[in-house]
């Protein structure tokens, strides 16, 4: 039987919010997106095939480009208003409060295209071929494409950090 | 030296920060019960085309299908069938939001989005339960008369109230007050009038007392139905507090400390429960009452400790074995059981220690439908406020991070009772005065060890010193027949920010770094003592602190950048003994609130946009708790004559 449109939300809610969030940068324009993006999702959901999870993003991603199209916004640069913890770290030691602020440092420094495909995968917790099917790439190339990304993000953070 | 990062520790750090953005968990319920309604409409609609071409035993199995669907809970119950248990349903919400302070206990009565609300010897308010974005909630005098019971008619337009002259009704739209019967006040008294199921009369008690030398004695209650002139009256039964059911065939009523229900064309009666106050559920599917309940345990020979606890409760009418507590009332041990048990000494005589509840529960009210139960609560001890709650109940299980976020709120809001109730096994004491919590938020949810958790902040102050707490805890649940608990409380971390000898301090993990020192702060205007930091609160997302700087002719508020080291002025405020007692950010940081009042000037509450460096309000709130934040939203409460309203505002909605 298919999936439920309500077991669809309540599984991927969360990852949709967080990526969305880390597209924003503010929970004001996160929660009116995300809104948008699975009221549109409903109305959509019975046309619904190949795998849900990957259908939902592109869902998301097609609307977030008219939210901003329409706003004459870019996205927000990853981490410009910072989730919590990011400050003080409850558990590290110094070094990695300084890891984290250049890390983020790093992140605002890629192209778009490269922080799309980290949010994609840590933010919206996507495997690769799921990526792949939102991207229209093949897996290998997404794979690579990710491992690409986080090696200049570790070159920028070792520069970051060594300065 | 040089430092390497690993690709790992890159990805371990973008996965911590995924986990720390915090959903929005208030939206997600919201969305998902807009959408569930939809798609249940969408599946009846096929389950009806269906049903229409097949045949009429098909017809007849969908018909029965779709009325077991849980739906909402608007008509969903009606007398006759049993659509939702009692037992079936949750308690999603308890949290007390109006204080009638002096009031008494007097039921309000509900009318479509109205709460009627009377105070004692004041009259009675109306205060509507749905407001618009960012208004205060308004409580507007209807009536300005002594009164012990009210009822609204069905159709709104009448409000039928009892005092102890008698039972009148007031047109509500043109004013006109009309007496329906008159008692003496002496001994003969009419009392709890309620509207039939058509409006054409109402159901009174009549009660005849007899003095005694001391106090008096109750001699009969009896119920009526009467028509709102008080030409025609018929006696019903013996009993007080009659509703009528909402197709008129039945009431439930009290007597003898016993909930009856009544036949009207049979006679028949049965005994629904023990209680009082028995409270008829719109829809007539459910009653609902306040019941004590005694346990007592012997502990040595002929030595025994009752606990007396009254609770609420809601039955089924068509099955009173379907029933509920939905109130979580608890032991209050005004007397330590085991001191008490070390200084007694046995004997032939029965010696029993008994407990009373920590509260005292009355009149329970219906709101719209079953969804909802307005009950007035006051807690046993010496100054306690009767304050009313509202009691949300669905079929549903609350989210972990709805179940924490109620939790905290209830734990700032003072309603120990449900934040207990919240908990597998919760502590004797909840709350203290100092540090006191004057904000929280949700910050991400998880598991461990297939144990579910809620990690969170807590925000405390203390009242008029420089202190400031940023409490992260993570809150381990258990799954249990009440939907998810409490189990445990772990703290992940802890920052204070403080002021001593002059210096502000920022103290976590163990290590401690200056912030800034007093005399970096410009000193407040005015005469008088050396200056003196009387409340500061501390933001970890911006890395900003409030301070007030205060002397005895005011205080001025003060904005510093960590990172900048850039000190604002937002405003002062002057005044003889004016205070500021506690400041606190919203969760984001891009709020701040500072609670603050003096001899001359009553509490009063600031509200500051960081952002912008806009004072958004700046208002007087006499007698009200302090406002605190919930998350993002301000949680303020509002005065009115008899006591004051709590409600939640959104800041960015005063920037329009």
């Amino acid at each position: 039987m298919a999936e439920s449109f309500l077991m669809l939300y309540d599984r991927y809610f969360d990852d949709v919010y967080r990526y969305v969030y880390s597209k924003t940068g503010n929970r004001w324009d996160t929660d009116d997106l995300v809104s948008e993006i699975f009221t549109k999702a409903f109305e959509k959901f019975p046309a619904v095939a190949g795998d849900p999870k990957a259908w939902l993003f592109t869902v998301a991603r097609n609307l977030a480009i008219d939210f901003y199209r329409g706003r004459g916004r870019k996205p927000a640069l990853l981490g410009s208003e910072e989730p919590p913890g990011e400050d003080v770290k409850w558990d590290d030691q110094l070094i990695k409060t300084e890891e984290t602020r250049c890390l983020k440092m790093a992140l605002d420094s890629l192209p778009e295209e490269g922080r799309e495909i980290i949010r994609l995968r840590y933010f919206a917790n996507l495997k690769h071929r799921q990526i792949a099917g939102i991207l229209q790439k093949n897996e290998g190339a997404v794979k690579m494409r990710i491992r690409r990304v986080l090696d200049e993000l570790r070159e920028m953070v070792d520069k970051c950090l060594n300065a | 030296m040089f430092k390497r990062v690993k690709t790992k520790s890159i990805e371990k750090n973008l996965m911590k920060w995924r986990a720390e953005i915090p959903v929005n968990q208030h939206l997600k319920q919201s969305l998902r019960t807009r959408f569930g309604g939809k798609e249940r409409g969408k599946r009846k609609k096929i389950g009806w085309t269906y049903g229409v071409a097949a045949a009429a035993a098909l017809v007849l199995l969908f018909a029965s299908v779709l009325f077991n669907i849980p739906n909402s809970n608007r008509g969903e119950n009606t007398p006759h069938g049993r659509k939702v248990l009692a037992a079936e349903l949750n308690i999603t919400s308890a949290f007390s939001f109006v204080d009638i302070l002096g009031g008494g206990n007097l039921a309000p009565a509900v009318w479509q989005d109205y709460l009627y609300i009377p105070v004692s010897e004041k009259g009675v308010y109306r205060l509507s339960t749905r407001l618009a974005d960012g208004k205060k909630p308004e409580m507007v005098k209807v009536l300005e008369a002594a009164t012990s019971f009210i009822s609204v008619s069905h159709d709104g337009k009448r409000l039928a109230f009892a005092n102890d002259k008698g039972i009148f009704v007031k047109d509500l739209e043109n004013g006109a007050i009309k007496t329906v019967v008159e008692g003496n006040g002496i001994d003969l008294f009419y009392e709890e009038p309620t509207w039939s199921h058509d409006d054409s009369r109402l159901v009174i008690t009549k009660k005849v007392i007899e003095w005694k030398e001391h106090g008096f004695e109750v001699k009969s209650q009896e119920i009526y139905t009467v028509t709102p002139d008080g030409k025609e009256a018929v006696k019903i039964t013996d009993g007080s507090y009659g509703t009528m059911a909402p197709d008129g065939l039945f009431i439930v009523f009290e007597r003898d400390r016993k909930i009856m229900k009544r036949d009207l064309s049979s006679g028949q009666e049965m005994t629904i429960d023990d209680g009082r106050f028995p409270a008829l559920s719109p829809e007539g599917g459910f009653v609902a009452y306040v019941k004590s309940v005694q346990t007592k345990r012997e502990v040595k020979p002929n030595v025994f400790i009752s606990d007396d606890l009254s609770d609420v409760y809601i039955a089924s009418v068509a099955d009173p074995a379907d029933r509920k507590k939905v109130t979580a009332n608890y032991s209050n041990q005004h007397i330590s059981p085991e001191e008490w048990l070390a200084k007694v000494n046995t004997s032939p005589t029965p010696q029993t220690l008994v407990l009373p509840g920590a509260y005292s529960y009355y009149n329970p009210v219906w709101g719209r439908d079953f969804g909802t139960l307005y009950v007035l609560k006051s807690p046993n001890r010496e100054g306690g406020e009767m304050r009313l709650m509202r009691i949300a109940m669905a079929q549903k299980v609350l989210p972990v991070a709805e179940v924490v976020s109620q939790w905290l709120e209830a734990v700032v809001n003072r309603d120990d009772d449900y934040a207990k109730s919240l908990m597998t096994s919760p502590p004797a004491v909840l709350t203290i005065s100092n540090p006191h919590p004057v904000g929280y938020t949700v910050l991400a949810s998880g598991s461990e060890h297939n144990q579910p958790y809620v990690d969170a902040e807590q925000y405390l102050a203390y009242t008029a010193n420089p202190y400031h707490q940023i409490l992260r805890q993570r809150f381990y649940l258990k799954e249990t027949g009440r939907g998810y608990l409490i189990d445990e409380i772990k703290e992940i971390g802890n920052i204070q920010v403080y002021e001593r000898d002059g210096i502000v301090w920022e103290e976590s993990n163990g290590k401690r770094r200056e912030l800034i020192g007093l005399q970096d702060l410009q000193p407040a205007t005015g005469q008088g003592a050396a200056n003196r930091i009387s409340a500061l609160a501390y933001s970890r997302q911006t890395g900003k602190v409030l301070f007030a700087v205060q002397n005895t002719e005011g205080f001025a508020v003060k904005l510093f950048d960590v990172s900048t080291r850039i000190v604002v002025d937002v405003t002062s405020l002057q005044g003889h003994d004016l205070v500021a007692m506690d400041a606190s950010f919203s969760a984001g940081g891009r709020y701040a609130v500072l609670n603050y009042g003096g001899l001359q000037i009553p509490y009063s509450v600031l509200l500051y946009d960081v952002q912008s460096g806009r004072v958004l309000m700046n208002e007087s709130l006499p007698n009200a708790p302090q406002a605190h934040w919930a998350g993002e939203n301000l949680v303020l409460y509002s005065p009115y004559d008899g006591g004051y309203v709590r409600w939640e505002l959104d800041p960015p909605k005063l920037l329009n």
